[in-house]
C-alpha cells in the first residue's frame, strides 16, 4: 500500500448520512438521523451521555451495522460490506475514547500495525521509520518512536493514535470525547493540533459534551437528543446558552438552585495528622488535619496527585494510614475496618466507578444496595430479600430520573451518567453522616451533573457533613462552605467561601502561595 | 565420568525435551495470539495414540507422524470452534478436552488391541526417509527427525515473532485483541489458525513420545507433559528462545529420573519420578509473577 506522508485535501471525503435508525432492544439509539459533513470542516458532535453521538459515528466507522437508512461517501452509496475497513481504506478513521493501542509495543511499531499485511514477511522498516518520523514532527508531537506505549503519558498516546490515523491516509478523523483524559494544557494542545489538520485538509468529527471545546475548536455543531438530531448551527452564529438548550429537554437555566445549609459550629469529623505513605518515599499524604461539621460541605482542591486519592481513601479505609487519627461524631476511627466505619454512617463515592464503585455485571438492584446487603430490610438472616431491593432500586431510578430499562439489568449496560447516579444514590441513601465524595461529577453531561450537585446540597441540609473532592473549581466554589488546597500531600490553604477567588486557588495549587 | 556418559545423557535429554519442545511452542504459538492452551495435553494423548496406530498399520512411522498431525488439526478444530467461535471459557474447555481425550485414546486403543498385545511402533528414524536423502542424513543420524524439525522450528518461530511484520500482528492479536482488530485484522481467524497450528504442535509431541521414545501407548501415558510445555513457557517468558532452555531444563529433569533409576541410587523409584514436575514446580515458583500476553484467556466479542 502506497503511504502517503502529506495525504491533503484531494482525498477528503465528504460523508453524508440519510435517516439512520439503530435500536439497541427497546432502546432507539438513533432515530432517523440525517447528518452531512463536508470536507475540511471541523464539526463538533454535541449531546448528552446516550444522546447518541458516539453510536452515530460508529455506524459512519462500520463497526456497526444501522437498521434503516443510507451512508454516502464521496457521493456513493455504501454497500452491506462496509466495515472499519472500508471506512479505512476510504480515508476514515475513528479514534475511540479507550485507546486502541497495544501498551506492550513501542510507538513505532503501533503506527505501523495496521500497515502490516500477513504476506509482507519483511516490512521496509527504515523506511517506514522515516515516513513515521517525518509525519510526527510535521505535526509537532514529540514522540519516543522505540518507547513502549504503556509507558508514555495519556496525551501522548492520543498522540500515537493520531499518528497512526495519519498515517493510515485518513483525512477524515472522528475523535470520541478525546479531552475526557486530558490536562487542560493538553487540552489545549489537541484543539490546537485540530487547528493544523484543518489546515492540512482534514476534516474532523469531534464528539463531545464540553460545550467550550466546541466552541473553541469547531467550525459547525451539530446537537443530538435523544437519538434524535435537533440542529446544525455554524459557531459564529450561536451561543453555548442556545447550544446547552438544545442538548436538555427540561429548561435549563445555567446555575443549579443551590442554597447552602446554615452550618453547624460542632464537628462531625475530624482528621489530626494524617500520614499516608511508604519509607524512603515521597509521602502521600503529610500531616494532613482537617475537620468538618454537619451540614458543611467542604471541598478539597488539587492538582490530581497530590494526595487527595490517597486522603480519601485513608479516610474511607482502603488505604492504611501510617499516622495520625481521624475521629467520627467522638470515636475514633482509625484501626476500624471499612465495613466497621460504613456501619457508622460514614459513606464514599469512589472517583473511578468502573475501578471500586460498582460491580458492572450484578444489576443495577443489587448494586444498589452493596454497602448494606447484610443489613435489614435488605437481608433477613443471611436470606437477601429481594421484593425490597426491588423497592429500593424503583424509588432510586424514580428519584434520581435514572434511565434503564429495568432495575434488574447488569450496571454495565447503563450508560456512564446512569451509572455515576446509581453510585452517587447509594452513598446517599440511609442518612449517611459523613460523605466522602471524590470527582463525583467527572465525565458527566449537564443535566447529570447539575442533578448530582443538588444532591449533595441536599444531603449536607439533611445534617450530613461533606467532604468533595473535585478537579473543578467552578464545582467546588459552586457547592463548598469552605476549601482546602493539597500540595504534595499537605494542605497549603484554606479559604471561605466569602473570599473563593480561582487566581489564589489557582496558586495555592501549583504550591506558590500559603495561606 | 566418562565423556560418552555425557554424550549419552545429552542425547537422552534432548529426546525427553522433544515432546515438551513441540508442547511449549504450541502453547506459545496460541497465548502470544491470546488463547490459552490448556488443551495441549489432550491434543499430545491424541498425538501419540494416532503416532502408534499410522506407524503399527502402514507399518510406515512417517505415515505415523501424518497421522498425529491429522489428529492434532481435528483437536483444533474443535478447540477453536468451542474457545474461539462460541466462546466457551478456554480453560474449562481445556480441561474438559483433556479428560475426554484421556476417556477416547484409552478406548480406542482397547479397541484395537485384541487380547492384551502391545502395539508397538517401529521408531522413527532417517532410514525410512527415503533413499534420495541418504547424503544428507547419515550426517544428521545422531538427531532423531522429531529433534530437528522441534529445534528448526523454535528457531523459526523466534524469527517470526520477533523480527516480522506478520510477527508484530501475530502478537499484538495476543496483547490487544482491540487494537489488532480496529486495525482490520481477523481476530477470530487469527486466533483460529493459531489454534489449529498449536493442536498439530501439541499432537506432535505426542507422536515424539511413541515414535521417538517409548515405541507404544499407554493409557494416560503423556502424564502431564503438556503442563509441563505450559510451564516452559511461563518460564520462559514467552519467548522461544527462553523456553527452549526451559524446555531442556525439564528435559534433564526427566533424563535424569530414568538414570538415578536405572542406576539403582537405593531411594524409592517414586521419587526420581517425581524428579521433573518437582523441578517445574520450583521453576515456575522461582520466576514469580510473569505477565504473558494481555489479551491470552480473554475471548473477544466482535461489536
Amino acid at each position: 500500500m502506497p503511504i502517503n506522508l502529506n495525504p491533503i485535501s484531494d482525498t477528503a471525503v465528504a460523508v453524508q448520512m440519510e435517516g439512520i435508525c439503530k435500536s439497541f432492544g427497546p432502546v432507539k439509539a438513533l432515530d432517523s438521523v440525517s447528518l452531512t459533513v463536508e470536507p475540511g470542516e471541523i464539526r463538533a458532535l454535541v449531546g448528552e451521555n446516550g444522546a447518541g453521538k458516539t453510536t452515530l459515528m460508529t455506524v459512519l466507522y462500520g463497526m456497526l451495522r444501522p437498521d434503516r437508512g443510507q451512508l454516502r461517501i464521496a457521493g456513493r452509496e455504501v454497500g452491506r460490506d462496509w466495515s472499519p475497513k472500508r471506512a479505512m481504506s476510504a480515508g476514515i478513521g475513528m479514534i475511540h475514547q479507550h485507546f486502541s493501542l497495544v501498551p506492550n509495543h513501542t510507538v513505532l511499531e503501533n503506527v505501523l500495525m495496521p500497515q502490516l499485511r500477513w504476506t509482507r514477511l519483511r516490512p521496509e522498516w527504515a523506511r517506514h521509520r522515516k515516513t513515521v518520523q517525518g509525519l510526527s514532527e510535521q505535526y509537532g508531537f514529540a514522540l519516543p518512536l522505540d518507547g513502549q506505549v504503556g509507558a508514555i503519558s495519556v496525551g501522548q498516546q492520543q498522540q500515537v493514535e493520531i499518528l497512526k490515523m495519519l498515517y493510515q491516509g485518513a483525512s477524515f478523523l472522528i475523535m470520541d470525547e478525546p479531552t475526557a483524559v486530558l490536562t487542560p494544557q493538553q487540552t489545549d494542545a489537541l484543539l490546537a493540533l485540530l487547528g493544523r489538520l484543518r489546515a492540512q485538509g482534514h476534516t474532523v468529527v469531534l464528539i463531545t459534551h464540553k460545550l467550550a471545546e466546541a466552541f473553541a475548536a469547531a467550525d459547525n455543531i451539530t446537537v443530538l437528543r435523544r437519538g434524535k438530531l435537533i440542529t446544525t448551527v455554524p459557531c459564529e452564529h450561536t451561543t453555548p446558552q442556545a447550544v446547552a438548550g438544545a442538548m436538555v429537554e427540561r429548561d435549563w437555566s445555567g446555575d443549579v438552585d443551590l442554597r447552602l445549609p446554615e452550618r453547624e459550629t460542632s464537628w462531625r469529623l475530624e482528621v489530626k495528622d494524617l500520614v499516608v505513605g511508604e519509607d524512603h518515599r515521597q509521602l502521600e499524604v503529610d500531616g494532613v488535619s482537617l475537620a468538618i461539621g454537619p451540614r458543611e460541605i467542604v471541598g478539597v482542591a488539587g492538582v490530581a496527585g497530590n494526595g487527595q486519592t490517597e486522603l480519601a481513601e485513608a479516610l474511607v479505609g482502603l488505604r492504611i494510614a501510617r499516622a495520625g487519627t481521624v475521629v467520627l461524631a467522638g470515636q475514633d476511627l482509625s484501626a476500624w475496618s471499612i465495613a466497621r466505619r460504613l456501619q457508622s454512617g460514614l459513606r464514599y463515592i469512589p472517583e473511578n466507578r468502573h475501578l471500586n464503585g460498582m460491580v458492572a455485571d450484578l444489576t443495577l438492584a443489587e448494586n444498589l444496595i452493596l454497602d448494606r446487603s447484610e443489613s435489614p430490610p435488605f437481608s433477613a438472616r443471611g436470606v437477601l430479600n429481594r421484593r425490597a431491593m426491588g423497592r429500593a432500586a424503583a424509588e432510586t431510578i424514580a428519584d434520581y430520573d435514572v434511565r434503564t430499562p429495568s432495575p434488574d439489568v447488569p450496571m454495565s449496560h447503563l450508560s456512564g451518567g446512569n451509572q455515576q447516579r446509581v453510585v452517587v444514590a447509594r452513598a446517599l441513601a440511609s442518612r449517611p453522616r459523613v460523605v466522602i465524595a471524590c470527582q463525583p461529577t467527572r465525565g458527566l453531561d449537564i443535566s447529570a451533573t447539575a442533578y448530582i450537585r443538588k444532591r449533595l446540597v441536599q444531603c449536607a441540609s439533611e445534617g450530613a457533613a461533606i467532604l468533595l473532592f473535585s478537579s473543578e473549581i467552578e464545582e467546588l466554589i459552586q457547592l463548598c462552605h469552605r476549601m482546602l488546597v493539597m500540595y504534595r500531600g499537605r494542605v497549603v490553604g484554606e479559604l471561605d467561601a466569602s473570599n473563593f477567588d480561582t487566581a489564589i486557588i489557582g496558586l495555592m495549587m501549583s504550591g506558590q502561595v500559603a495561606s | 565420568m566418562e565423556l560418552d556418559w555425557w554424550l549419552d545423557f545429552l542425547l537422552a535429554v534432548l529426546r525427553a525435551a522433544t515432546p515438551l519442545l513441540f508442547c511449549a511452542l504450541g502453547v506459545l504459538a496460541c497465548e502470544r495470539a491470546g488463547i490459552l492452551n490448556i488443551g495441549v495435553e489432550g491434543s499430545m494423548l491424541a498425538g501419540a495414540l494416532a503416532a502408534v496406530l499410522g506407524a503399527v498399520f502402514t507399518g510406515n512411522p512417517w505415515l505415523g507422524v501424518a497421522a498425529a498431525i491429522l489428529t492434532g488439526l481435528l483437536a483444533g478444530l474443535v478447540l477453536a470452534g468451542m474457545t474461539v467461535y462460541l466462546p466457551a471459557d478456554q480453560i474449562a474447555t481445556g480441561i474438559a478436552f483433556n479428560l475426554v481425550s484421556i476417556g477416547v485414546t484409552s478406548f480406542i486403543y482397547r479397541l484395537l488391541v485384541e487380547g492384551g498385545v502391545r502395539l508397538m511402533a517401529p521408531s522413527l528414524n532417517w532410514g525410512q526417509a527415503g533413499g534420495w536423502l541418504e547424503p544428507l542424513t547419515a550426517r544428521l543420524a545422531i538427531i532423531p527427525p522429531l529433534t530437528l524439525l522441534a529445534l528448526i522450528l523454535v528457531i523459526g518461530v523466534q524469527v517470526l515473532l520477533f523480527s516480522t511484520g506478520p510477527g508484530l500482528l501475530w502478537r499484538s492479536v495476543g496483547e490487544s485483541a482491540r487494537a489488532a482488530h480496529a486495525a482490520g485484522l481477523s481476530v477470530l481467524r487469527v486466533r483460529s489458525l493459531a489454534l489449529l497450528g498449536g493442536s498439530v504442535l501439541g499432537a506432535l509431541g505426542g507422536a515424539a513420545l511413541t515414535l521417538g521414545w517409548v515405541p507404544t501407548f499407554v493409557d494416560n501415558m503423556t502424564m502431564g507433559r503438556g503442563f509441563i510445555g505450559l510451564a516452559a513457557v511461563y518460564f520462559g517468558r514467552w519467548r522461544p528462545d527462553l523456553m527452549f532452555f526451559a524446555c531442556l531444563l525439564f528435559g534433564a529433569g526427566e533424563a535424569l529420573a530414568f538414570r538415578a533409576q536405572a542406576m539403582g541410587a537405593g531411594l524409592n523409584p517414586y521419587y526420581y519420578l517425581m524428579l521433573p514436575y518437582v523441578l517445574t514446580l520450583a521453576a515456575v515458583a522461582i520466576v514469580g509473577m510473569a505477565m504473558g500476553p494481555r489479551d491470552a484467556g480473554k475471548p473477544f466479542l466482535r461489536g
